[in-house]
């Protein structure tokens, strides 16, 4: 499986997807200091422009995103170059293969999710000039929320391989996935922020929304803290992330082995 | 050691109502080069899948190494090197890198694998060009050196010359018959130009609409394509009743007005020629010749040819 894992950041080189990943992880150091020019200077301000952003918007907005994209460069990239009959006289088997490609993927998400980190912790640094005591747990915060989000986005991954259609359509798929799952993301914030209507209490469609794994995420991480009505426990969301995992996981395994025999 | 490195019994391919590949019964002997010789469609890629487990046959049995290949892949196929339709590569590696990928993948013990691959192929080592700037012929050399990387005792090659300029397979010839005399491997390979299969292979496989019609030793093969004399007359009619009458040969074929070809080589060609000249014949060409592996492969596959 190592070598399988290898095998596959071997693939990347000479592509133009790291300098893709590049580029987005700092789009949110960027901009977050950016929004701190027009802003207060205090150093938990900048800090919240910066690190606050990318975990509370940034990462539910950019990693669905991402997934899609990578999901389709390295679950199509041996159909693409006709290389899939080589590594099965290997032989290496299909179910394997698409548990590295998987692995890379998160791989990949984490080193995106770090590098933004890193970037958001720079640019507060170098504008409050002080380093919070708070900044290990909000950079903390961060990579945890990285983490899950990249596994909220694993139903994206399962469409991608199942559908196998144009590279386009895996595009379409990941942005409106991307909108999705950010604007539930928005909407946890902006209901908790508001004079608490108790979640049972919302509209069916609303309540779906705040049911969706990336929602579920930012209820556990956010509203926990503040003790809101929307709080999830730590462990109900760590269930529903470790039964998702395994469910799409497998299923993403099943839907790869099936279309490439 | 095994009678046979490669043994299939019955093994049928269908897909749906379509028969791609039915009841074939191959053996190839050790250190032999075995040439499997059809047109386009015939099954020989789909042959070539089922032995290398690519494709899972409907029915029959593949024996690899004496071993049946079902539920044995991982002991069986690293001694195996394969090119099967086109050469698959990362276009945006080189090919030194692409073999590196491989070598890591398999487990390649020598450390200098892939430097003595690419060399005995005719590749540059550490060439900074990438794959998905090469001719046809270098993807050919990458696909056989990707096949040879591991130092297989077996080989599998679905059509090793295609895309090739003749000085390439020429040269594949040559490499080819070198790795089996050399080197003592054994070869499998496919081809649809009669030519090359006749020049190279130790052994012969005839595959026609997925079946086996044929399966025997170049030199035996050899023996059956016939030998003749071909004649050029003014009037072949006239002389198929010389033949007949006059000299009681009935082994022969009119071929069109002018063409005759006579498989009695008993009779002295200048009796041949006195009797047709008595009878106001004259013989416009005469021609002692042999029927190619074409003519052959025409006459048993009851077809137009190989094209």
């Amino acid at each position: 499986m190592a070598r399988l894992l290898l095998c596959e950041f071997r693939k990347l080189r000479r592509t133009r997807l790291p300098l893709l990943l590049g580029v987005a992880a700092a789009f949110f150091p960027l901009f977050g200091a950016l929004s701190v020019l027009g802003g207060s200077a205090r150093p938990d301000s900048v800090y919240g422009s910066t690190l606050g952003t990318l975990t509370a918007f940034g990462l539910p907005f950019l990693l669905p995103f991402l997934t899609g994209l990578l999901a389709t460069r390295l679950f199509f990239w041996e159909s693409e170059c006709d290389t899939l009959k080589l590594l099965r006289t290997v032989p290496v088997r299909t179910g394997p293969l698409a548990v590295a490609k998987l692995g890379a993927l998160l791989l990949l998400n984490l080193a995106v999710t770090a590098l933004a980190t890193l970037g958001c912790l720079l640019a507060a640094l170098g504008i409050s000039r002080v380093l919070l005591a708070d900044a290990a747990s909000l950079c903390g915060l961060a990579l945890l929320a990285g983490l899950l989000q990249t596994l909220a986005a694993l139903p994206l991954v399962l469409l991608v391989v199942w559908v196998r259609g144009s590279s386009l359509l895996s595009l379409l798929a990941a942005l409106v996935y991307s909108i999705v799952n950010g604007f539930g993301c928005l909407q946890v914030l902006v209901q908790m922020g508001s004079a608490g209507v108790p979640p049972e209490q919302l509209p069916p469609g609303r309540q779906l929304l705040f049911c969706l794994p990336g929602a579920l995420i930012q209820r556990c991480l956010f509203a926990g803290m503040s003790g809101s009505p929307y709080a999830v426990a730590p462990a109900l969301l760590a269930a529903v992330m470790i039964g998702m995992s395994a469910l799409f996981g497998m299923g993403i395994v099943w839907a790869y082995d099936r279309w490439e025999r | 050691m095994e009678e046979y490195l490669i043994e299939t019994r019955g093994l049928t391919k269908q897909y749906g109502s379509q028969t791609a590949v039915q009841d074939l019964d191959l053996r190839l002997q050790p250190g032999h080069i075995y040439g499997l010789l059809g047109r386009n469609g015939a099954g020989k890629t789909t042959t070539m899948k089922m032995l290398l487990g690519l494709t899972r046959p409907t029915r029959g049995e593949v024996f690899l190494f004496g071993q049946p290949l079902a539920g044995r892949e991982k002991a069986l196929l690293p001694r195996v090197g394969c090119l099967i339709e086109a050469p698959g590569f990362y276009p945006n590696l080189t090919a030194t890198e692409n073999l590196a990928l491989f070598a890591g993948l398999r487990g390649v013990p020598r450390r200098d694998a892939v430097a003595y691959t690419l060399q005995l192929v005719g590749l540059p080592y550490r060439d900074k060009k990438l794959c998905r700037d090469y001719s046809m012929g270098m993807k050919q050399r990458l696909g056989l050196a990707l096949a040879l990387l591991h130092d297989p005792e077996l080989l599998i090659l679905d059509e090793p010359i295609n895309g090739l300029d003749p000085i390439g397979i020429a040269e594949m010839r040559v490499f080819l018959r070198r790795l089996c005399d050399e080197q003592g491997k054994t070869i499998l390979l496919s081809s649809h130009i009669l030519s090359e299969i006749a020049q190279l292979a130790d052994d012969v496989g005839i595959l026609d609409r997925g079946r086996l019609l044929e399966q025997t030793g170049m030199a035996a093969l050899e023996a059956k394509t016939r030998r003749y004399i071909e004649l050029k007359v003014p009037d072949a009619r006239q002389a198929s009743q010389l033949l007949d009458s006059a000299l009681h040969i009935r082994d022969f074929t009119v071929l069109d007005d002018r063409t005759l070809r006579l498989y009695d080589l008993t009779l002295p060609p200048d009796r041949l020629n006195r009797v047709l000249y008595e009878n106001g014949l004259t013989i416009l060409e005469l021609h002692q010749c042999e029927d190619t592996l074409e003519d052959y492969f025409r006459q048993i596959t009851g077809g137009e040819g190989i094209g």
